[in-house]
């Protein structure tokens, strides 16, 4: 028998495979062998979205890589993806990215504009996963950290290994120090995907830096935060960034995020991601 | 599970509604949905207006209507009451509405315990389909009487669904 996340990630499938073909809920729900009252509460439960909303949410950034990606109209674009009027499409559009499409052909996209992935089974299992707390808004203060950076294309297999390789470099100047680390992940595109990753200690302002470390500045703000275990790393950002704060009444304000280790936090959930919004 | 097939009068209710996905919990994600702040709503105004228009009910309805928008979107229709009569909704709160339930035969489904939060609309689709029976109204409704414990004591508790129905030509 399979479990309700099963059921629910083979409904995504199915919606992934429909983004171009006239669907409705209910037949998603018939897919999955539910009612359509069960299907929507069960989606909700395991996918923290409606079944609609998801199915709108990815229609819209195909629909936004593709202008991106490609020089096709608009209007074209949007009968693709089932819209039934260029206005719909961009009223939907607007509603979701807060920019118009006509707005989107050039590459200086706002920061709040980034296609949303297709929901993996990783994705539905953290989500599902016990001990799981919801993200939340906070205000931070300024933080500056001192350490290193190198480029990263968001290999995450290797991403850890990298991540220790700087700390390993940093940790040469520190002359047996113990300093809290810090991870700054800066992004050059809306991808989410290529970028500058920082490993550093977190310093006082008026501390001497180490020659040949860097500084770097963590601006003071609003931050929505996750915590997590470590295993859930990627599955807990793409929550926070793709599930948690499209629904919220916020935006991105930068294209970077902080990761930190929260030290007597008491559970297994110590590692926790901050990404700046407005 | 066969249904008990009965012919109902026409039932005036006054409660509340909601209209959208009931489980759309946007990023307030808490595990309570709009059903559960439906009941909250209304539980709460009958108990600061108790005695003033439909004294102490002891018996709850919750209707599920389907609307053009549940199938392509969703979105159903919730509404949370208890009977009244023509005269009462004469001076009905202006916190309340009324639904008007006509007439008809009901097939009604007994769930016990766990069958309660079980997928038992698939039960009715399906029940439906091969008993020789339509429904000619786009709703159906949960009834809630002393035999329905509450959530906590679900192992316990008793609920009946009415879905209204006619007999296939």
């Amino acid at each position: 028998m399979c479990t309700q996340i099963e059921v629910i990630h083979r409904a995504i499938e199915f919606i992934e495979s429909h983004l171009q073909s006239h669907i409705t809920v209910a037949q998603i729900a018939d897919h999955s062998g539910y009612s359509i009252f069960y299907f929507i509460r069960t989606f909700n439960k395991v996918a923290h979205q409606t079944p609609y909303d998801y199915l709108i949410t990815r229609r819209l950034s195909e629909a936004l890589k593709e202008l991106l990606e490609t020089d096709r109209r608009i209007t074209d674009i949007a009968i693709d993806y089932c819209f039934e009027t260029p206005e719909s499409f961009s009223r939907a559009f607007k509603r979701l990215f807060g920019v118009l499409p006509s707005l989107c052909h050039s590459r200086k996209l706002p920061v709040s504009v980034f296609p949303i992935p297709q929901k993996s089974l990783q994705d539905l299992l953290f989500i599902n996963c016990s001990g799981f707390i919801p993200p939340e808004i906070v205000e931070c203060k300024e933080k500056i950290a001192c350490g290193l950076s190198s480029e990263f294309d968001d290999d995450w297999s290797d991403y850890p290994n990298q991540e220790g390789r700087l700390q390993r470099q940093v940790v040469t100047y520190l002359k047996g120090r113990k300093e809290k680390f810090i991870t700054v992940r800066s992004y050059s595109d809306n991808s989410w995907q290529h970028g500058y990753l920082f490993r550093g200690f977190e310093m006082e302002k008026e501390e001497k830096i180490i020659p040949p470390l860097t500084v770097q500045r963590i601006p003071p703000g609003q931050y929505a935060r996750i915590f997590y275990r470590d295993s859930d790393r990627q599955a807990a950002l793409r929550y926070l960034l793709y599930t948690w704060i499209p629904q919220m009444d916020c935006k991105l304000k930068y294209r970077f995020l902080v990761e930190e280790i929260c030290e007597g936090a008491g559970s297994e959930l110590n590692r926790l991601v901050r990404i700046p919004i407005q | 599970m066969q249904p008990v097939v009965c012919e109902k009068k026409q039932i005036i209710l006054v409660g509340m509604s909601f209209y959208g996905d009931p489980f759309d919990s946007r990023a307030g994600w808490d595990g309570e949905n709009e059903i559960g702040h439906l009941w909250t709503r209304f539980m709460n105004f009958l108990s600061s207006h108790q005695n003033e228009m439909i004294g102490k009910p002891q018996v709850f309805y919750e209707v599920h209507i389907h609307t053009d928008e549940t199938r392509e979107k969703g979105k159903f229709e919730i509404f949370v009451g208890v009977e009244a009569n023509p005269v009462q909704i004469e001076t009905l709160p202006i916190e309340l509405c009324v639904k008007v339930l006509p007439k008809t035969q009901y097939a009604i489904f007994t769930f016990k315990g766990e069958e309660i939060t079980s997928d038992w609309e698939k039960l009715l689709h399906d029940w439906l389909t091969t008993s020789g029976f339509e429904s000619p109204y786009s709703y159906n409704f949960q009834f809630y009487d002393e035999r329905f414990k509450g959530m906590d004591r679900i192992a316990e508790s008793v609920l009946d669904v009415y879905v209204p129905v006619i007999k296939t030509a």
